[in-house]
């Protein structure tokens, strides 16, 4: 990056972390907006002319291969649902999706939880794996709502799910927030290093 | 107010402060903490190291600028060990930046390594939309699904390497790494790919996604993951070529340290101030 760019970079960046300091101010509001543009734009001309315009001009056009043409309705008909008189078009192309999501869903997604839980919860070998199902069974009790709570054994195993749950929640809180210090890191090595040059 | 409900309503400002205070003087004096290689890093070092040269390598950059500091290593570490052992990679990404990113740090590495050639060693793909659906295309058909270009809109079919490439399957394919920042990523992957077509994936990922691949870790789905930022500062130390991750672990293992102690005194806050209960 030349000195010009990464002042700019520098400057968007203290930008982003004045949120911290006055919330959504003019200047974070003014970089979120460039940031969700650039990503939009981006995507959407990268797909555009990596595959919209040669699936119009080559696969349609050039090659004859008309049935291209059903996908590319449904997809126009997702637009539909900005007008309210031909709104229901775009439940069309949805329900085509919903559909292949579902069909893609137990053919592929099944066999993964499958060897997951084969390795973890059924070859009770190790303590993790002893753990791991004490806190399935323990989370699943905690849910069950059609057995009383009054029967021998199963207040406890709710407590204990209760508990794996928060547990899990926690790693999940403390995961992503470490994350967010690792970018933070990131930036601050960006603006230390390679922008004020003390290192 | 006492003691305890002033540390639960302190201004989240002081804690901001003091964590980027603590930031800079880390990375501008280091303390040079040691460097312990994970099983699950060494589970991936060692399998790119047992591979036979020549072999190929799909490889998924899939990260945006935000998680670079953590991918980014590991991106720079894994050409690194790839060019060494004589490798072949193709960049194939399901995420639209990833690209830029994979060719950026591929044309910096290729300066440390004067006899790698694009398109013999390493082709650009480039972004493919589709996820799933453009996967499963990848096993049918390579340049089908590719519409037969590369990243700059160059024909796949003039690269050697390429057309050693009909289809992804494990005919053709020897690994698939994805560097994956969230969804699309490693499961997108495994469940399209690498699972149905019998060819071992190993995912860099994300300090936040560790949770979430640990399962196919230990259900034997993944071959290995690279953990995070600690996992590419691993991968680096093992490749030999220290870079942004090792620069920045004594700052992220401060991180780690603050983050845990400010939990602990949010906590005894809320437990022993008034609103928790504590003496009123």
């Amino acid at each position: 990056m030349t000195d010009v760019q990464l002042t700019i970079v520098a400057f968007l960046t203290i930008g982003v972390y004045t949120y911290l300091y006055w919330k959504d101010n003019p200047i974070y509001t003014i970089i979120e907006h460039m940031y969700v543009g650039l990503s939009v734009s981006y995507v959407f001309a990268n797909t555009f002319h990596a595959y919209i315009v040669p699936a119009v001009r080559d696969d349609i056009v050039r090659d004859g291969k008309w049935h291209f043409i059903i996908p590319l309705l449904l997809g126009l008909m997702i637009y539909a649902r900005y007008s309210p008189s031909i709104g229901w078009l775009a439940r069309y192309p949805m329900s085509f999706w919903v559909g292949y999501g579902a069909g893609y869903v137990l053919s592929y997604e099944v066999p993964v939880f499958i060897g997951q839980i084969t390795a973890s919860f059924w070859q009770l070998n190790s303590v993790n794996n002893v753990l791991v199902a004490l806190c399935f069974l323990g989370a699943l009790t905690y849910f069950v709502f059609t057995v009383r709570r009054e029967v021998p054994g199963v207040a406890p195993a709710a407590a204990f799910g209760r508990w794996a749950i928060i547990v899990a929640l926690g790693v999940s809180f403390g995961s992503t927030a470490l994350y967010r210090f690792t970018i933070f890191v990131g930036r601050a090595q960006l603006l230390l290093f390679d922008w004020l040059k003390l290192g | 107010m006492n003691f305890w409900d002033r540390v639960s309503n302190l201004d989240r400002r002081i804690l901001w402060a003091v964590q980027m205070i603590i930031v800079v003087a880390i990375l501008l004096r280091p303390i040079g903490l040691p460097i312990a290689v994970s099983s699950e890093t060494q589970l991936a070092y060692d399998f790119f190291d047992n591979l036979p040269p020549g072999s190929i390598i799909w490889a998924d950059f899939g990260t945006s600028g935000a998680a670079l500091v953590e991918l980014g290593p590991m991106i720079y570490a894994f050409f690194t060990q790839a060019f060494n052992n004589n490798l072949r990679v193709i960049g194939g990404t399901l995420w639209a930046e990833g690209p830029a990113i994979g060719q950026i740090i591929f044309e910096e590495i290729q300066e440390e390594f004067p006899d790698v050639e694009y398109g013999v060693d390493f082709v650009n793909v480039g972004y493919k939309p589709g996820t799933q659906i453009l996967v499963r295309g990848l096993v049918d058909d390579v340049f089908e699904a590719c519409r037969g270009v590369d990243y700059f809109a160059r024909p796949l079919a003039d690269y050697p390497l390429m057309q050693e490439v009909p289809r992804l399957t494990a005919d053709y394919v020897d690994a698939i790494i994805v560097f994956a920042e969230g969804s699309p990523g490693g499961r997108e992957w495994y469940e399209a790919a690498a699972g149905p077509e019998g060819i071992p994936l190993i995912q860099g990922t994300i300090q936040m996604s560790i949770p979430e691949a640990m399962p196919f870790l230990r259900g034997g789905q993944y071959a290995a993951i690279i953990p995070g930022n600690r996992g590419a500062a691993e991968y680096e130390f093992l490749v030999g070529r220290p870079g942004e991750a090792i620069a920045t672990q004594d700052a992220n293992s401060a991180m780690a340290l603050w983050l845990i102690t400010v939990l602990i005194l949010g906590n005894l806050g809320f437990l022993l101030g008034k609103q928790g209960g504590g003496k009123k």
